[in-house]
C-alpha cells in the first residue's frame, strides 16, 4: 500500500479525532483559564484571561473536594467489587457444562447493554423505602431498612451498587476469555502433585489472570471516574452533595450556573486524574510483564 | 464423581442461578410494573407479576409523552452513527495495521491519546463549536463526534494485523485498486470484528446521555434517555408511567443484544487482547 493511499484511508478518522477530541481538549484547557460566564456568553468582550485562578478557586471549594472524594470512593470501592464479581462469575461459568454457559453469560451481560437512565429508574424502585424490594427482603430477614437514597452516608453506597451491577458483566466476558487461554496441562500437573481446588485457584488461576485483572481494574476505573447518569437520575447529587460526582458538578457549574471557566477547570481535573490512572496502567502492566 | 465433586457442581449451579436471577431481577420487575394499573397505589411492594395486566401505562407513555418520537430520534442517530463510525474506523484501522508510512508513529500516537481522553469532559467547548456553526438541535451534533471513535480504530487495527499479506498482494496483482481491495477483500475478512464494533457503537450511541442532553436543547430533538430523564423529573411519582418508559428503552437493546450476542461478546473480549 502506498503511503499516500494509506494516509487517504486514515484522513477521515484523523480529521474527526482532531476536530472532536483535540480541538475541544485545547478548548477546555483554554476555557479553564478564563472567567467565561453567563455575561461573556452575551458579550464576548466580557471575557478575561485569569491564569490558574479557577484552579486556585477549586482548591478552596469544598464542593470540588467533595466531588473528587465522591468519585474516588466509587472508583476505589466499585472497582474491586466489580473485579471480584467478574472473576467469580467468569470462573463459575467456565467450570460448568458448555451448553448452559451462554445462558448465564447473557444474564450477567444484559445490564451492560441497557440504557443507564432506564436502569437507574428501575433501581430507584428497587431501593424505594415504601415499595422497594430491597428493603422488603431486608425486613423479611429482620435487618434494618434504611432510606438508601435519602441518607448521606448510604446514597453513595447505593449508587456504587448500581454501577457495579451494571458493569461486572463486561469484565466477566474478558476474564472468561483469559481463563480459556490457561493451558489445561497446568491443572493436570497440579492435580497429580496433589493440589486441591483452593490451591489450584490461588496458585494457578489467579496468578495467570493477574495481568487481565490489572488491565480490567484500570478500564473499569476509567469508566467509573466518568460517573454521571446514575447520580443524575437517582439522587441529583444529593443528599447534601454526598453523590455529586466530578462530572455532575461540572454539569451543574457549566449548564445551571453558566460558570464555564470553573466547569472547564473541573473537566481538566478529571482528565488529569484519568491520565494518572492511564500512566499507572502502563506502569503496573510493565511490572507484571517483568520489564 | 466423588461426593465432594457433586457438591461443588450443585453449589456452583445454585450460586449461578441465584446470581443470574438477582442480576436480571431489576430489569424484569420494571418491565412487569410497566403492565400494572396504578402500582403507586399499592400499600407495600407491588407484586412480582401484574394480577390484571394493562396497557394503560404504555398507552400513556406513547400518547401523552410521545415516547415513540424520542425513540425515533434515538434510532435515527444510532442508525446514522453506526455505519459512518464503522467505515471511518475500518479504513483507518486497516491502513494502520497493514501500511508502512512515515507518519505512522504520529498517527498511532494520536489515536492512542484519543482513547485516553474522557469524552464527557469535552462537552463545554463542543457546545460552543456546534453553536458557532448552528448545528445545536441537529442530529449532526450527535452523529459527528461519535463518528470518531478511537477505541473502534484500535480494535479494528488489532484484528487487521491478522490479515495475511499474500491475500492482499494477490488482489493487487489482479489489478484491483486499493479502494476495491478494501471493499472486496478486506471488509469480508474483517467482517466479524466490523460487526462487533458496529454493535458496540450502536449500543453506546443508544445509551449516550450527557452530550445529547446538552446538544439537544429543543424538546422535539431529544433522544430517548434524555427525554426519559426529563419525563422522570416531572412524573417521578407515576411509577407505572416511568416503568413503561424504562421498558421502552431497555427492551430494544435486549433484542439487539440477543440477536447479535456472538459478535458483541467477541468485541468486548477483543478489547482485553489489544496491545
Amino acid at each position: 500500500m502506498k503511503s499516500l493511499t494509506a494516509l487517504f484511508f486514515i484522513l477521515p478518522a484523523l480529521l474527526l479525532i482532531v476536530l472532536f477530541v483535540f480541538v475541544p481538549l485545547i478548548g477546555v484547557l483554554g476555557l479553564s483559564m478564563t472567567d467565561f460566564n453567563i455575561y461573556s456568553l452575551a458579550n464576548g468582550a466580557d471575557l478575561h484571561f485569569i491564569g490558574v485562578a479557577n484552579f486556585i478557586h477549586l482548591l478552596h471549594d469544598r464542593a470540588a473536594w467533595q466531588g473528587v472524594e465522591t468519585t474516588m470512593t466509587v472508583v476505589l470501592v466499585g472497582v474491586p467489587a466489580t473485579l471480584a464479581l467478574s472473576l467469580i462469575c467468569a470462573l463459575m461459568i467456565e467450570s460448568i457444562s458448555a451448553r448452559w454457559r451462554g445462558l448465564f453469560r447473557t444474564a450477567f451481560f444484559l445490564p451492560v447493554v441497557c440504557s443507564t437512565v432506564a436502569v437507574a429508574i428501575s433501581w430507584r424502585y428497587m431501593l424505594n423505602t415504601r415499595y422497594g424490594l430491597v428493603n422488603r427482603l431486608l425486613a423479611a430477614a429482620h435487618l434494618p431498612t434504611p432510606n438508601w437514597l435519602g441518607t448521606p452516608s448510604l446514597a453513595l453506597l447505593a449508587i456504587t451498587v448500581v454501577v457495579v451491577w451494571k458493569g461486572f458483566g463486561y469484565g466477566m466476558i474478558i476474564v472468561a476469555a483469559a481463563r480459556r487461554e490457561i493451558p489445561d496441562e497446568l491443572y493436570d500437573i497440579a492435580r497429580i502433585e496433589g493440589a486441591g481446588m483452593m490451591q489450584q485457584l490461588l496458585r494457578i488461576t489467579v496468578p495467570m489472570l493477574a495481568p487481565t485483572l490489572g488491565l480490567l481494574a484500570l478500564l473499569d476505573a476509567a469508566g467509573y471516574w466518568q460517573l454521571f447518569a446514575e447520580p443524575y437520575v437517582l439522587t441529583q447529587g444529593g443528599p447534601m452533595g454526598s453523590t455529586m460526582s466530578l462530572l455532575l458538578l461540572m454539569y451543574d457549574r457549566g449548564f445551571r450556573w453558566w460558570r464555564w471557566g470553573v466547569a472547564s477547570a473541573l473537566a481538566m481535573v478529571l482528565t488529569v486524574i484519568m491520565w494518572l490512572f492511564a500512566w499507572l496502567q502502563r506502569h503496573t502492566r510493565a511490572v507484571w510483564r517483568g520489564d | 464423581m466423588s461426593a465432594k465433586g457433586v457438591l461443588v457442581r450443585v453449589s456452583t449451579y445454585a450460586a449461578l442461578i441465584v446470581m443470574a436471577l438477582a442480576t436480571l431481577f431489576p430489569l424484569l420487575w420494571v418491565t412487569s410494573i410497566a403492565f400494572m394499573r396504578a402500582p403507586e397505589r399499592f400499600a407495600g411492594t407491588p407484586p412480582l407479576w401484574p394480577d390484571h395486566p394493562t396497557l394503560v401505562n404504555m398507552v400513556n407513555i406513547v400518547h401523552q409523552q410521545r415516547i415513540g418520537y424520542y425513540f425515533l430520534n434515538s434510532l435515527i442517530v444510532a442508525a446514522a452513527t453506526t455505519p459512518l463510525s464503522v467505515l471511518v474506523a475500518g479504513l483507518a484501522g486497516y491502513a494502520l495495521a497493514q501500511a508502512k508510512f512515515r507518519a505512522h508513529r504520529l498517527v498511532s500516537w494520536i489515536v492512542m491519546f484519543a482513547v485516553l481522553v474522557p469524552n464527557q469532559a469535552l462537552v463545554l467547548p463542543l457546545f460552543e463549536m456546534f453553536s458557532a456553526v448552528h448545528l445545536i438541535n441537529h442530529y449532526a451534533a450527535l452523529i459527528l463526534p461519535a463518528a470518531a471513535n478511537a477505541v473502534s480504530i484500535v480494535l479494528i487495527q488489532a484484528y487487521a494485523r491478522g490479515i495475511p499479506a499474500d491475500v492482499l498482494d494477490a488482489a493487487r496483482i489482479d489489478g484491483a485498486s486499493e479502494w476495491r481491495t478494501f471493499f472486496s477483500v478486506v471488509v469480508p475478512l474483517m467482517a466479524p470484528m466490523l460487526a462487533a464494533v458496529a454493535v458496540l457503537t450502536f449500543v453506546v450511541s443508544w445509551n449516550d446521555f450527557m452530550w445529547p442532553m446538552i446538544a439537544m436543547q429543543k424538546v422535539d430533538m431529544q433522544t430517548l434517555p434524555v427525554a426519559l430523564a426529563s419525563i422522570d423529573r416531572e412524573h417521578y411519582q407515576n411509577i407505572g408511567l416511568m416503568a413503561a418508559g424504562a421498558t421502552v428503552a431497555i427492551l430494544p437493546m435486549m433484542f439487539v443484544f440477543l440477536a447479535s450476542q456472538r459478535y458483541y461478546l467477541r468485541a468486548v473480549s477483543a478489547g482485553s487482547l489489544t496491545d
